[in-house]
């Protein structure tokens, strides 16, 4: 299966995953924005242009393609408040994109850290491509714990 | 029998007038549900000053409410620092921020350019509009916002996802500010209009029928009014509320909690 993702570690390990063999699946990967001063236009519109105008223009790119279609989100381990109100904002984007949408699939993953957890981004993917077709989950999914 | 001495009618007791006193600075206040707040803020006591980019409707309107106007797009933030600085030289205080203007945008993704403008106004512009009034509320130790969100912005639904998206992140912006700023005495909160009959719901909802339909599965089964939203935004300014910080107010009629029941 032909799957779409930003991140060449992640891409190459759905590719790899045989429970992902009959779904095709895009990822977009996003990265905390650096920033000396967190509290700033500045820094909040270099979050919205990265995890908000980016995420809409890669949604419209392959949500024709079908199959699922996943956000992940790397946020800083410390509390950057533009920056998690930008990261809510586009899982609720893909919340009104899957109801006009019904041939996609939309998800939301979030973990807090420096690096992109591979193995738990792929073994998450793997579970929700088992959920059936209705089923509706509270998002985002939240990787790892809460700070 | 000796007569009853006659009572003196009694005087129709005040209207009570909670933001007597109270300086309040309200964007997208031309029309809508930010001409219904500064309505009932102006009843209420309060020194309003309406900012709004229709400047002809606006020093209309705030001619009739006895209310300063300020021409104003809060995506441009040089202007907005610049009202707010002259709000507060013209009254020495500023006590209350409503955060109410706002553009609904596209129901898709493609204009990349409607897309950013809907960003710049209602996401970027609420958060310019509360750095400047903390930068006077924080001194004087006391103050509340109000930034206006949407029940979309909760529940994602249907219509313009980026509006979705950006009311979204406005509660969430709205609760860590609440968090960051409740010990320097200021207050945050969010409002979350509903189904509230104004022009911006007539577009997306041109025919009557069609709103007719709507109130239908609102639980009040019914459509908000103006000022519905206005006595909701007012109780939030006010000494009321002064327990309530970092909340998301919804006045929708029971929209949400439709939502939410029906899973």
């Amino acid at each position: 299966m032909n799957h779409r993702c930003n991140h060449p570690p992640l891409l190459e390990a759905l590719s790899r995953e045989p429970a992902l063999a009959g779904t095709a699946v895009a990822v977009l990967v996003t990265h905390p924005v650096p920033s000396e001063n967190a509290d700033t236009l500045d820094h909040l519109t270099r979050c919205t242009r990265a995890g908000l105008l980016d995420v809409a223009a890669w949604v419209h790119r392959e949500v024709a393609a079908g199959g699922l279609l996943v956000l992940a989100q790397g946020q800083a381990p410390t509390v950057d408040a533009l920056a998690r109100s930008v990261d809510d904002g586009a899982c609720v984007l893909l919340e009104v994109m899957a109801q006009v949408h019904p041939a996609a699939r939309f998800a939301c993953v979030r973990w807090r850290g420096s690096s992109v957890p591979v193995e738990e981004l792929v073994k998450t993917l793997v579970a929700l491509g088992l959920l059936p077709r209705a089923a509706r989950l509270a998002q985002p999914l939240v990787l790892t714990g809460p700070t | 029998m000796a007569a009853r001495p006659r009572r003196k009618p009694q005087a129709a007791a005040a209207a009570p007038r909670p933001l007597e006193g109270r300086v309040v600075l309200v964007t997208g206040a031309a029309g809508g549900i930010g001409l219904g707040i500064c309505q009932v803020l102006r009843e209420q006591g309060a020194t309003v000053e309406m900012a709004d980019v229709d400047a002809v409707t606006g020093e209309a309107q705030a001619k009739e409410l006895g209310a300063g106007f300020h021409s104003l797009d809060v995506a441009d933030a040089p202007a907005f620092a610049a009202v707010v600085e002259t709000v507060h030289r013209r009254h020495g205080a500023l006590h209350g921020l409503v955060n109410n203007a706002g553009v609904i945008g596209p129901a898709t993704l493609w204009d990349a350019a409607q897309l950013e403008r809907v960003v710049a106004v209602n996401l970027h512009g609420v958060f310019v509009g509360m750095q400047q009034a903390l930068r006077f509320m924080v001194p004087a130790g006391a103050g509340s916002i109000v930034n206006v969100s949407s029940i979309n912005g909760v529940r994602g639904t249907t219509g313009a996802p980026m509006y979705a998206a950006t009311k979204r992140a406005v509660v969430s912006l709205t609760r860590h500010a609440a968090v960051q700023h409740g010990p320097h005495g200021v207050r945050i909160n969010a409002l979350l209009p509903g189904n509230v009959m104004t022009h911006m719901l007539q577009r997306s909802y041109p025919s009557a029928q069609l709103r007719v339909a709507l109130a239908q599965v609102t639980p009040l089964r019914r459509l908000g009014h103006i000022r519905q939203a206005g006595l909701a935004a007012a109780f939030l300014l006010g000494d009321a509320s002064a327990f309530v910080t970092g909340h998301a107010l919804a006045v929708d009629g029971g929209s949400l909690a439709a939502l939410e029941v029906a899973g």
